[in-house]
């Protein structure tokens, strides 16, 4: 091609390879696969439950179209973040006790999660309910560096106003344990530990409000 | 079962790990868009490695899959994809070459960036190059010129025809001629 071959595919090949070595590595790389990949596993078999209780209830009342709407909701939900993992959240909303000072305390978010469940919790007229998200991927290292750099609320004038419920991040690490914070959504909205707090990710502030 | 751990997958990601980080990022332009590609390329290989390392070809099987990845990503909502992907990205600039249709000044292929004396395109430049380019075409190219892949091989990867491979290399190379600040082709 007359076009192509005026053009030095050198300079291209060179500054290809120099961009490359920009990629920083990523040693938990594994660890989050796994993780992603045993949570796709487990709502793919869930999925399955799902479809093989609604048909034999669809069958029962004469409502067939219910499994279908149920596999296309989980198969939208493949995603950096997702809802609906195998981690449950608990029932009820964390109490006031579980609130922590402003900045002081161990940083939150120590060493590399590997997937955070987000618990967002409201109430109605039957009593309370909870809503699960997913966080992994570079959602989640963005929230992780996040909180490890995060404000104190101290350093921000905030209203007094008192908001409920509160909800919950639980972030997963590799060897099976959770570390468990808790959101205040009143004033600035917080993220705790029950020694540390800091003001609120905005990204995680959007999603709970989504 | 998916749930435990597929014999051997430990050992390629690591092994694997960075060559596959570092062909995402040239893929993606950005580090966050590397490592999501690259985890989503893995999770789908996992339910399969087992039958994958059989075959005998790994690198083969996982390279079309991080492409087939890259290829597929929707815009299913803002979360799904990497926040500095290809449609974010501004235009390239205008009036570097003879048929530009850019319609914006504000790119940022900058030749004052270019890096003439050493022969090797300034990586910014490069970035910008390849954001100018679909998706299929900067596939191509970085399948051509920087994993050093064959035609046939790229096509093999993409699951296309050698002559698809060959219209989409051509015309990505008349975008990247047009695009290039003239001190650096």
């Amino acid at each position: 091609m007359p076009q192509h071959q005026e053009f030095d595919t050198r300079p291209l090949a060179d500054g290809l390879h120099d961009l490359a070595g920009q990629a920083a590595d990523v040693p938990g790389l594994f660890d989050a696969v796994a993780a992603d990949a045993r949570r796709r596993s487990a709502r793919v078999r869930a999925s399955g439950a799902v479809l093989a209780v609604g048909g034999v209830l669809g069958i029962a009342a004469g409502v067939a179209a219910w499994p279908s709407g149920s596999g296309a909701h989980v198969a939208a939900l493949q995603s950096s973040v997702t809802s609906v993992g195998t981690f449950h959240c608990p029932a009820d909303p964390p109490g006031d006790s579980s609130l922590s000072s402003p900045g002081a305390g161990k940083p939150l978010a120590v060493g590399s999660p590997v997937a955070a469940t987000l618990c967002v919790y409201g109430f109605n007229d039957t009593g309370t309910t909870v809503r699960t998200d997913r966080i992994t991927g570079s959602a989640l290292r963005a929230l992780v560096h996040d909180l490890a750099h995060g404000k104190s609320s101290t350093s921000a004038a905030c209203t007094l106003e008192k908001r409920n419920p509160m909800h919950r991040l639980i972030l997963q690490y590799p060897d099976g344990s959770t570390q468990d914070l808790t959101i205040d959504m009143s004033g600035c909205g917080t993220v705790g530990s029950g020694t540390r707090s800091v003001l609120l990710p905005t990204d995680l502030r959007q999603l709970i409000r989504s | 079962m998916a749930d435990s751990e597929p014999r051997g997958f430990r050992e390629y990601v690591a092994a694997r790990r960075q060559g596959l980080l570092a062909t995402a990022y040239v893929l993606t332009g950005s580090q966050h868009g590397a490592e999501d590609l690259v985890q989503a390329t893995l999770v789908k290989v996992w339910p399969r490695w087992n039958r994958v390392a059989e075959a005998g070809d790994p690198d083969a099987y996982v390279r079309k899959a991080l492409l087939n990845t890259f290829l597929s990503w929707r815009r299913r909502d803002g979360r799904e994809i990497p926040s500095e992907d290809i449609a974010s990205l501004p235009p390239p600039r205008a009036g570097l070459g003879p048929d530009s249709d850019s319609d914006s000044g504000s790119g940022s292929v900058s030749g004052a960036a270019g890096n003439g004396m050493t022969g090797v395109l300034d990586r910014i430049v490069v970035r910008d190059l390849l954001r100018a380019l679909p998706r299929r075409q900067r596939a191509v190219v970085v399948l051509r010129y920087f994993a050093d892949l064959t035609e046939a091989q790229i096509a093999e990867a993409m699951g296309c025809s050698v002559g698809t491979v060959k219209s989409q290399h051509a015309k990505a190379l008349t975008t990247l001629r047009r695009h290039t600040p003239a001190e650096d082709r």
